[in-house]
């Protein structure tokens, strides 16, 4: 058990080591002087030149990887350009908004989507059944943008429930997180719905039945438990990507989180506030599907035991 | 003498959009008490319908169109939900063909095993646990306690199944139904599993109702055997005289399919054809698409299931007739 | 006596059904011999059974039995239609100005009203079509191409090179994937043909991994066994042997990754970093109409709805074809 978390925690290095090197080529391989395209024509030449000094980036670009390589292993990510900020005390500032956000979101769309998900798969192919369906497709199919900015219309400014954006008060998070919720409701319910469809033409479900089970019997006791496991893997997986920060629903409702960091990075064209903003995701989601792969080995006794 | 289950006219019908398919029809089936009664057929032939049919679990769109289900005298068929609950696994148990995938994965043995008698019992835990413990020995699994332990993923198929037989078993039924127990298994873990229902039949008094594609397993345990053939009984008769003089065309080809020692032929027969889609079947006998004896009557009307010997045989087909009275008519000069 | 297994498979001596009603039928159809009743109800069942669900009779069944399905496809053809014939339907020039009629509510003459510079907003949401259907359609289509060729060779060959597309398959999908394709953008600089590219880089990982799977499964069937004893190429039998039996597979993956990919271009343009004017794109409208969303939603509204049918018709259809493919996928 012990040897396979190691075994699984080895297993993300490489894939670690090589986010870091792509998001660097990906980032470093624009041509010119990164400060002279952020500043535009209007900054004179002698200012570039002491900025890029100041941040090293006179020196030749191998150098510059290794002093960065460096840096990222004392868990520096380097210094903003534009807001001249380290970028770990940014995203250590914005990481509480997306925290916040990513747990409101992660419970609307479980206390919708589980439920909705059971229901369905046990009223199969009924009124319920499609009603639910379709919301969980329409929170699939929709744009974010769009149904964030159609609740702000309705809820915000024409019934005056909740404010328009905002982060200062948390009834500003009561429709960010319904929105974000309800896109990962679709899809946590419809993996719950097949999944216990499937669980339901088990064989062992046949025992259960046969053992004079009622039925709701067979599905608390026999289908929930293999049913549900993959869809906690699936919540573990969910968390790690709203972690890593809504981009849109952070922009329309100015929650100043990682999202929006990111946002601003790339308008600002603020090279290594970008490059920190996306190696934290990154290793948010990299730790989440870590998380959820071990989840599952401690919940599953045919893997825990192998 | 008294009879556990007897099955009158049964019809169990699938709506699908294609159309109803009679999975069973008019099937007719009495398991005395005591006895191992046999189910035989190719697969589709709806030998598991009518044995889900007993235990009322057939799913949508399958429907019980009709008939009777005596279980000692009370009619199934009647009963709601909530008493058949009481029944299932207390009165009537069964067991499946697929023991690697019929116990619950995330469970261990000694869980799934008390369930099954916490279900029906209201007593202390550690008191189901001892019935288990002893129930898992009685079904010959070695270390039962520590197999408590296991998950299923950790037993063998054959002794999956025995865990299944106890689990069935654990209640005393009155009757066990057995969907093709052996299927799966190695032949002779299937002889130890055959002689392991054969025991607690005896023991316990336990009416078997056996449902197998196997005449082996037949010719091994059985008392009475129902032969059928799309969702229909094509004869009925007890053991002996199935294996000495089987008349229905389709048990004889059942029988001269089965590969043996001492006659050698280039070629094992086969019953030519496949099982017809019940969607279409035949106007006339269902066999008929195969039946080497087949007259032109057998393919515009449908036999009806004729007593022979005073209840003893059964048979559905013509020509088996039309030879009996044949025979009667020589016999008359 | 001790009577043998009796299986109903190997009953029909070792034969296969088919090949067992094969050889009724060849006898029946024999000239020689008469045909007898028998034979001729043998015949009506051999083609009864005979009946072989091509492609062609899923894609009817799936449009009779799922009508959602089939209607969403017409509603795809729709806008289909719009977006290659926009100049023909559109009522007007999509980057007209008309500063006197701007900000108009819905009406008769501007089904959708007029923007912030008098612009018909129906007019600009059929030519917005042709973006995102091009979107929906192109990167997915490459994307599953470039996955295809990497899932194949992966699978086939193994070792060191499936070590390494499979490492890079990890890499990709560890990104949160917007956030990747933002990053993209932000290196090529926004505009058209580099959203194709940034959606094309950021999803063929998942179709790679699924090819894959299904080549290593394949790789071990007693056919592909044959044919590699036989000396046929890699090549062919990568393409012509395993391919053949992905695309199933395939047709539902694309279907399924459409939406996708029109949700992530309009994210893309809705940020600002992608479709730019004078090109239009639901997203940029939606972008567009967001600053008078309080005096006139109908700016930002109606662009969105646009997306969102469009979206759901795809996954509806998706759904369909993936429950037409196969239906133990799915119930």
């Amino acid at each position: 058990m012990l040897k396979k978390v190691v075994n699984r925690i080895l297993v993300s290095i490489p894939v670690l080591i090589g986010v870091i090197f792509i998001i660097y080529i990906m980032l470093n391989i624009i041509p010119g002087n990164p400060i002279s395209v952020m500043m535009k024509e209007h900054a004179r030449q002698e200012v570039i030149d002491r900025m890029s000094a100041y941040y090293g980036l006179d020196k030749p670009v191998m150098v510059q990887f290794l002093i960065y390589l460096k840096n990222l292993c004392h868990g520096d990510l380097g210094m903003s350009y534009k807001l001249n900020r380290s970028v770990n005390a940014l995203i250590a500032q914005a990481f509480p908004y997306t925290l916040k956000l990513a747990i409101a979101a992660a419970l609307v769309s479980w206390i919708i989507g589980i439920p909705a998900g059971i229901v369905s798969a046990i009223k199969e192919n009924t009124a319920v059944d499609h009603f639910f369906m379709g919301f969980s497709l329409l929170g699939v199919s929709m744009p974010v943008f769009w149904a964030a900015l159609l609740f702000q219309y309705v809820f915000a400014y024409k019934l005056g429930l909740v404010p328009v954006s905002g982060a200062d008060n948390p009834s500003a998070y009561i429709l960010p997180a319904i929105v974000l919720g309800w896109s990962s409701a679709g899809t946590i319910a419809r993996l719950t719905r097949s999944n216990l469809l499937e669980v339901l033409e088990a064989d062992y479900i046949r025992t259960a039945y046969a053992k004079g089970r009622s039925q709701a019997g067979v599905i608390l006791h026999h289908a929930f438990k293999n049913a549900l496991l993959p869809v906690i893997t699936m919540m573990a997986i969910q968390v790690a990507s709203l972690l890593s920060g809504a981009v849109i629903t952070e922009t329309v409702f100015a929650i100043p989180g990682i999202g929006r960091l990111a946002v601003d990075a790339i308008t600002s064209r603020d090279m290594p506030l970008l490059q920190g903003t996306v190696l934290f995701t990154t290793v948010l989601i990299i730790l989440g599907n870590l998380i959820a792969d071990i989840l599952y080995s401690v919940i599953d006794p045919r893997i825990r035991e192998s | 003498m008294e009879n556990t289950l007897e099955i009158k006219h049964l019809k169990t019908y699938f709506h699908t959009m294609k159309g109803v398919v009679p999975a069973v029809d008019d099937v007719s089936i009495t398991v005395p008490k005591g006895k191992i009664v046999g189910i035989v057929g190719e697969s589709g032939c709806g030998k598991s319908m009518t044995a889900m049919s007993v235990m009322q679990l057939i799913r949508k769109p399958g429907k019980i169109e009709g008939g009777q289900i005596l279980f000692k005298g009370e009619d199934l068929l009647e009963k709601s939900e909530k008493e058949m609950e009481k029944i299932r696994g207390d009165r009537i148990s069964m067991i499946f063909q697929e023991p690697m995938t019929s116990l619950n994965p995330v469970y261990t043995i000694g869980h799934q095993v008390t369930e099954a008698i916490l279900i029906h019992e209201k007593i202390e835990k550690g008191e189901a646990e001892k019935r288990a413990v002893e129930i898992l020995s009685a079904v010959g699994i070695p270390e039962p306690e520590k197999r408590m332990k296991s998950y299923p993923h950790q037993l063998s198929g054959g002794l999956r199944q025995r865990v299944m037989i106890g689990m069935a078993m654990v209640m005393k039924p009155d009757l066990l139904i057995a969907d093709e127990p052996t299927t799966a298994l190695d032949v002779t873990i299937e002889a130890q599993i055959l002689h392991l229902m054969r025991k607690l039949r005896d023991e316990n008094g336990t009416s078997i109702l056996l449902i197998t594609h196997n005449m082996g397993v037949v010719a091994e345990v059985c008392d009475d055997v129902y032969v059928m053939y799309a969702g229909k009984v094509m004869e009925h008769t007890d053991v002996f005289t199935l294996f000495k003089q089987a008349e229905h065309p389709y048990t004889a080809g059942l029988l001269r399919s089965i590969p043996r020692i001492d006659a050698v032929k280039d070629r094992l027969y086969s019953i030519p054809g496949v099982v017809p889609n019940l969607l279409h079947l035949p106007a006339g006998c269902s066999f008929s698409t195969r039946c080497p004896y087949a007259m032109d009557r057998c393919y515009e009307e449908r036999p009806e299931l004729v007593c022979l010997e005073a209840e003893k045989h059964e048979l559905r087909c013509f020509s088996c007739m039309t030879k009996f009275e044949r025979e009667a008519e020589n016999g008359r000069f | 006596m001790k009577l043998l297994r009796y299986h109903p498979e190997t009953a029909f001596g070792g034969q296969s059904k088919e090949d067992a009603l094969k050889s009724s039928v060849k006898k029946a159809l024999d000239p020689e011999k008469t045909l007898t009743e028998k034979d001729k109800r043998r015949i009506e069942l051999a083609s009864e059974i005979g009946e072989q669900e091509t492609a062609r009779d899923k894609f009817r069944v799936m449009c009779a039995e799922n009508k959602l399905a089939a209607f969403s496809l017409v509603v795809i053809l729709i806008f289909i239609f719009m977006a290659i014939f926009a100049p023909v339907v559109a009522p007007y020039d999509p980057t007209k100005q008309d500063l006197i009629h701007r900000m108009q509510g819905m009406s008769r003459e501007h089904i959708f009203g007029t923007d912030q510079l008098g612009r018909d907003i129906y007019s600009r949401m059929i030519y917005g079509a042709r973006v995102s259907i091009a979107i929906g359609l192109l990167p997915t289509f490459v994307s599953i191409l470039i996955g295809t060729v990497l899932g194949l060779i992966s699978g086939y060959f193994g070792g060191v090179v499936d070590f390494i597309i499979m490492r890079l398959c990890d890499i990709t999908m560890a990104f949160p994937s917007l956030l990747l394709a933002m990053v993209v953008m932000y290196t090529m600089g926004a505009g058209i043909i580099n959203i194709f590219l940034a959606l094309t880089l950021v999803s063929w990982a998942g179709t790679a991994r699924v090819i894959r799977s299904q080549t290593l499964q394949l790789r071990e069937m007693e056919y592909i066994e044959a044919a590699r004893s036989m000396g046929v190429s890699s090549f062919a039998i990568m393409f012509r042997h395993i391919l053949p039996n992905c695309l199933p597979n395939l047709i539902v993956l694309f279907t399924l990754n459409i939406p996708g990919s029109i949700l992530s271009e309009s994210s893309l343009s809705f940020l600002g970093i992608g479709a730019q004017a004078p090109m239009t794109s639901w997203g940029l409208m939606v972008s567009d109409g967001k600053q008078y969303l309080f005096t006139n939603p109908v700016i930002a509204i109606a662009p969105g709805v646009a997306i969102l049918i469009l979206a759901l018709a795809f996954n509806f259809l998706g759904d369909g074809v993936r429950d037409a493919m196969d239906p133990y996928l799915s119930k």
